[in-house]
């Protein structure tokens, strides 16, 4: 008998909290109640329980964090529930000791411990104690996840694509059509590919107009637009944006980075109006755009100031620039701090900022910080920047749904720029910055629990 | 009063002329007087235009251009202060109007287009477009007036057909070339940007490189590639003496790796170009290098018959040799097997493969006596005697002329001199291969065959059981840990100091043994690690003994003889560091040898299993991973 099995260890039959989902975040209050119920179920564990557990480590025994996330994702995959044990030993995976798990976790290379029934509800007793900032999330469902990416081959690549190609975490991609066409109501996760929504071409004009990539990129998204009946681009990614906005308040779980975070939102305000210069457009962009911009609208900003200049590298002040950290920023001393929440009560958060390193080293992308006083004041900052007013990692709700930003390009490639080889994550696979991104993926496989009347 | 009394003293004539010309000098008088006014009013819009007021710049713009419409300054604040208003209904009359007054403006006809298609109005604006065109037909600017004007409207497709009609209009083909293979690029009509291209270099055969750059931008796309080639094949099949464009097929046949296809057009530019063989021996470097082995013996086979005085015979049939030996390789099955188990045991049922290669090789000594590629030919078959065959004799005839005749190369008659060392230490005739390692030292350069000469000089002193020696040369060898021998020289050293502690009895039996294989006396060396472990089966190198064992018989082909010592081995030596090795040597003896998948899998997991750092972890994953068929 599995010691999940054993139906004593929790309300219901199993020894975890559910993920306390964000209308039920306050709900998962520990009770005198439970520490009996987990005293007992210790107890039982010593005497009679053969069954094993494989604990898949997240702290510093971890030989592969990455494929760790593979591994709980393959496991969901075989219908094999998997409990997140959060903020314990870094945010470690509870598996049933199948031996096709360890085979696994050893042919893909992710260090696992086997333990016995007993050691198993210590752990379970240790996380659940009201001492402890812990707490476990039972995942029971591989999410099905979609990467808003373009069909053509730009000359940058992706973070999320290469954690998932190298977690071996499966993944389609869709474009506009599918967005525009509600296919994205099948997924329970999209991430937005290093995307410009405001129609801007990634404002690379200034550096890249005369370059094939750049050229064919334009033409081609030119003819999608007319293709789905816009007259132009911008007018287009606004209308994909604002499906985008429906898909999460219906419940879906957007995560985005880089320059997809703030063109997103500054999509969103500038819905219906024109802030793209005639080099993108064909026409010049309205005059009074900044005063037409409706922060209502966005998910995660207000009282911006959209970059009017179209040879900057700028979409807005969202962003601040290395350049106008007036070099200040260096990547030996760029590091940026990862916040603590309360896993019993912020399950969430305490989610998305799971891992073996609390300060993590910066990465400057086209997007590389968020202003903090840009930031609405519903949305909680995940990470940030210690004494400075620069946000790297945040998260909110909509609707029914969240979204999360993670500036910067690549973690583990200070200044990533066009053109550059692909990291190989083989040479990265215990990298802090890039199991953010992880975390975000299997997120919505937590089971979502009843809320309390 | 005193302007009635001028007038009264003026004559008729002259008072009718004052009466005719009074308007005007009054009209002038006032139009002075209204342009200090005009030019504070044209400031004051300007200034509403930078505040970001536009729409009073554009009321005072207005005003002044009802006052004076021929103004193009006024004009063209209003032309941009509409279009930033996106006002484009003004915009159009203002154009019009401009229109009423010259009806034939060709450029403000093409630019009303343009607004036209901002509006969504494209009925209108193809009008606009048609009635430029109009104005003058047959002449080159107005295609290219009304082209611009929709390609800046960004309608590609139409600015394609414009530049089209424009040749037929002008009956002229090689108009607008540039333009339209850049559209069809752009649009991604990748076989008509082609045929553009093409057309390029029929009129301006010089411009073949600029061609050649332009076809190179779109032949990394999966369509483009195709496209560029069926367009190029089809230019070359109407005009077969158009050289260029045989010089294009060639070249975006090597785009595309299709190297045979590449060879017979590069023929045929040799001998168009009266090239004498070069094309050809340029060609068959470039598919050597890029292993395309069967196209490169046929280029350097075709220079070396076709062209016997060809100047650098010697290269290209040196080249040939290489391309021959290298594809050899490929089709020895006995040799990529010992690759795959790294057991790199000479096989003389390989030789026959080789005979061509040595033929080959031989013949460039021959013809070419005392030249580079004589030496470097001469190498390659003692690298082939002692590597693929094992025919020692054979060897040590080839090494003897190596380094006797070629003294004048001594890059590579160091490479001779280590090869001899390991000739004598395969013969088992330690002082000869000591004397040859030794001389390595005489050479200027060669760092890389002195440090290998030096490591074998350790190994002569472990197999004579001179420890002490050996320990000494091995120290200064472990000091590099860059080099590549670095890491044989730390085993041997580490199998010496862990066994000489306690007396070395044990130790000077292994490297007994040790040295009758690598002479590739299998059986004997069989029979004394037997001995071994017939008379100490305690001893701490019996685990290394069994290894060894299960080593002789895998390369003997005994797969279920060398597994059950390698598994005698895990066994009886739960301590040993070579447990994991041993397991992955099972996996492969189960994986190459027996072809049993399962149990393959089976072993490579048991390494994991119980040595989950093992340094051959990752290469056992990679290893069930492909067995497994999984799609990483």
């Amino acid at each position: 008998m599995k010691i999940a099995d054993c139906g004593l260890l929790s309300r219901s039959r199993n020894p975890v909290r559910s993920a306390g989902w964000i209308a039920d975040l306050g709900s998962c209050v520990p009770s005198g109640k439970k520490m009996f119920v987990v005293v007992c179920s210790l107890l039982l564990a010593c005497i009679s329980l053969p069954a094993q557990k494989i604990l898949v480590p997240m702290d510093l025994k971890q030989t592969d964090h990455l494929k760790a996330y593979g591994i709980a994702y393959w496991v969901l995959v075989k219908n094999i529930e998997v409990d997140w044990l959060l903020n314990y030993r870094g945010g470690s995976f509870m598996i049933d000791g199948l031996d096709v798990v360890a085979a696994e976790c050893r042919i893909r290379g992710v260090a696992y411990e086997e333990i016995s029934g007993a050691e198993a509800a210590q752990i379970y007793a240790e996380v659940q104690s009201d001492e402890n900032n812990m707490d476990a999330v039972r995942l029971e469902k591989a999410p099905k996840i979609a990467v808003y990416v373009p069909p053509n081959t730009l000359p940058w690549d992706d973070a999320v694509t290469l954690a998932m190609e190298y977690a071996e975490i499966p993944y389609d991609k869709v474009w506009d059509d599918a967005v525009v066409k509600d296919s994205l109501l099948q997924y329970d996760w999209i991430h937005l590919h290093h995307e410009d929504f405001t129609g801007q071409y990634g404002k690379f004009y200034a550096q890249f107009a005369a370059q094939p990539w750049y050229v064919e990129q334009q033409v081609m998204y030119e003819k999608k637009a007319k293709e789905l009946g816009f007259r132009k681009v911008s007018e287009m990614r606004s209308a994909v944006a604002r499906k985008i906005k429906e898909y999460i308040a219906a419940g879906g779980f957007m995560f985005a980075m880089c320059s997809a975070t703030d063109t997103y939102d500054i999509a969103l305000a500038a819905e219906n109006v024109d802030i793209c210069e005639s080099m993108y457009d064909g026409d010049p962009a309205d005059p009074n755009a900044q005063k037409k911009l409706d922060f209502s609208k966005c998910l995660a900003f207000e009282n911006f100031t959209i970059e009017k200049n179209p040879l900057r590298y700028e979409y807005s002040d969202i962003d601040i620039p290395p350049s106008d950290l007036l070099g200040l920023l260096q990547e030996s001393t760029d590091y940026f701090t990862l916040f603590e929440f309360s896993a019993k009560y912020d399950p969430v958060p305490t989610m998305l900022t799971q891992d073996h390193a609390n300060i993590i080293k910066g990465f400057i992308g086209q997007t590389t910080y968020f202003k903090k006083s840009l930031i609405k004041k519903n949305v909680i900052t995940l990470a940030e920047k210690e004494g400075s007013d620069q946000v790297r990692y945040l998260h909110g709700n909509y609707g029914r749904g969240t979204f999360t930003f993670y500036s910067g390009h690549d973690p583990e490639d200070y200044q990533h720029a066009v053109g550059d080889p692909p990291t190989d994550l083989k040479l990265h696979k215990n990298s802090p910055g890039y199991r953010l991104i992880l975390n975000n993926i299997l997120f919505p496989a937590a089971k979502k629990k009843q809320q309390k009347t | 009063m005193f302007f009635f009394v001028i007038l009264k003293a003026m004559s008729i004539t002259f008072r009718r002329a004052f009466f005719f010309m009074a308007p005007a000098v009054l009209a002038v008088t006032f139009a002075n007087a209204q342009k200090p006014d005009n030019n504070i009013k044209f400031r004051l819009a300007q200034s509403y235009e930078h505040s970001g007021d536009f729409d009073a710049a554009l009321n005072i713009y207005g005003e002044l251009y009802e006052r004076d419409s021929t103004s193009v300054v006024i004009f063209d604040a209003l032309r941009r202060n509409y279009l930033l208003l996106k006002r484009y209904d003004d915009l159009i009359t203002l154009f019009n109007r401009s229109l009423v007054r010259n009806p034939h403006d060709m450029s403000v006809l093409a630019q009303l287009g343009t607004f036209y298609t901002l509006k969504s109005d494209d009925l209108n604006a193809s009008r606009c477009w048609e009635r430029a065109i109009s104005v003058d037909s047959i002449h080159e600017v107005t295609y290219r007036v009304v082209g611009s004007s929709l390609t800046e409207s960004r309608l590609f497709e139409r600015a394609i057909e414009i530049y089209r009609r424009g040749r037929r209009a002008c009956n002229n083909p090689a108009l607008f070339t540039m333009d339209i293979a850049y559209l069809q690029s752009i649009v991604m009509n990748f076989g008509e940007a082609t045929r553009e291209y093409i057309n390029l270099i029929r009129q301006t055969p010089s411009m073949l490189s600029f061609a050649q750059t332009r076809i190179a931008s779109y032949t990394a796309r999966p369509q483009g590639l195709p496209a560029a080639i069926g367009a190029v094949e089809e230019a070359v099949k109407s005009e077969p003496d158009n050289l260029p464009l045989i010089q294009l097929q060639a070249w975006v046949y090597m785009e595309g790796k299709q190297f045979d296809r590449a060879y017979d057009v590069y023929k045929i530019i040799d001998a168009k170009t009266n090239a004498a063989g070069r094309e050809l021996y340029n060609f068959g470097e470039h598919a050597l290098k890029e292993k395309s082995y069967a196209a490169a013996a046929r280029a350097f086979r075709d220079v070396i018959t076709i062209h016997p005085k060809f100047e650098m015979l010697p290269q290209a049939k040196f080249g040939y040799a290489r391309t021959l030996e290298e594809s050899t390789a490929t089709q020895d099955t006995l040799y990529q097997f010992s690759v795959a188990t790294g057991s790199l045991r000479p096989v003389t049922a390989s030789a026959p493969m080789y005979n061509d290669v040595i033929a080959a090789y031989r013949q460039v000594t021959a013809e070419f006596p005392t030249t580079e590629f004589a030496a470097q030919s001469l190498l390659r078959i003692a690298i082939l005697q002692q590597e693929r065959f094992f025919d020692l004799d054979g060897v040590k005839s080839t090494l003897e002329t190596l380094t006797k005749t070629y003294a004048a190369f001594p890059a590579i008659t160091i490479e001779g001199t280590l090869r001899f060392g390991d000739l004598y230490l395969a013969k088992g005739d330690l002082p000869r291969a000591e004397e040859q390692y030794l001389l390595l030292n005489h050479y200027g350069g060669g760092g890389d065959q002195r440090e290998r000469g030096a490591l074998r000089l350790a190994e002569i002193d472990y197999f004579k059981g001179n420890f002490k020696e050996a320990l000494k040369r091995l120290r200064d060898l472990t000091r590099n840990v860059a080099s590549d021998i670095a890491n044989d020289a730390l085993k041997l050293q580490v199998l010496i100091m862990e066994n000489t502690r306690s007396g070395d009895a044990a130790l000077r039996e292994l490297s007994k043994a040790e040295f009758l294989k690598r002479q590739m006396k299998f059986s004997d060396a069989l029979k004394a690690y037997e001995s071994i472990l017939a008379s100490d089966s305690t001893s701490d190198l019996i685990d290394e003994v069994l290894m060894n064992v299960g080593d002789i018989h895998v390369q003997n082909r005994e797969y279920a003889e060398g597994i059950a010592s390698y598994d005698k081995l895990l066994s009886s030596f739960p301590e040993s560091l070579v447990l994991d090795l041993t397991l992955m040597k099972i996996g492969n003896a189960y994986r190459y040898g027996l072809h049993n998948v399962p149990h393959a899998i089976e072993a490579y997991q048991r390494l994991l299993e119980k040595f989950p750092n093992s340094i051959y972890a990752t290469v056992v994953r990679k290893y069930i991973r492909e067995l497994r068929g999984d799609n990483i």
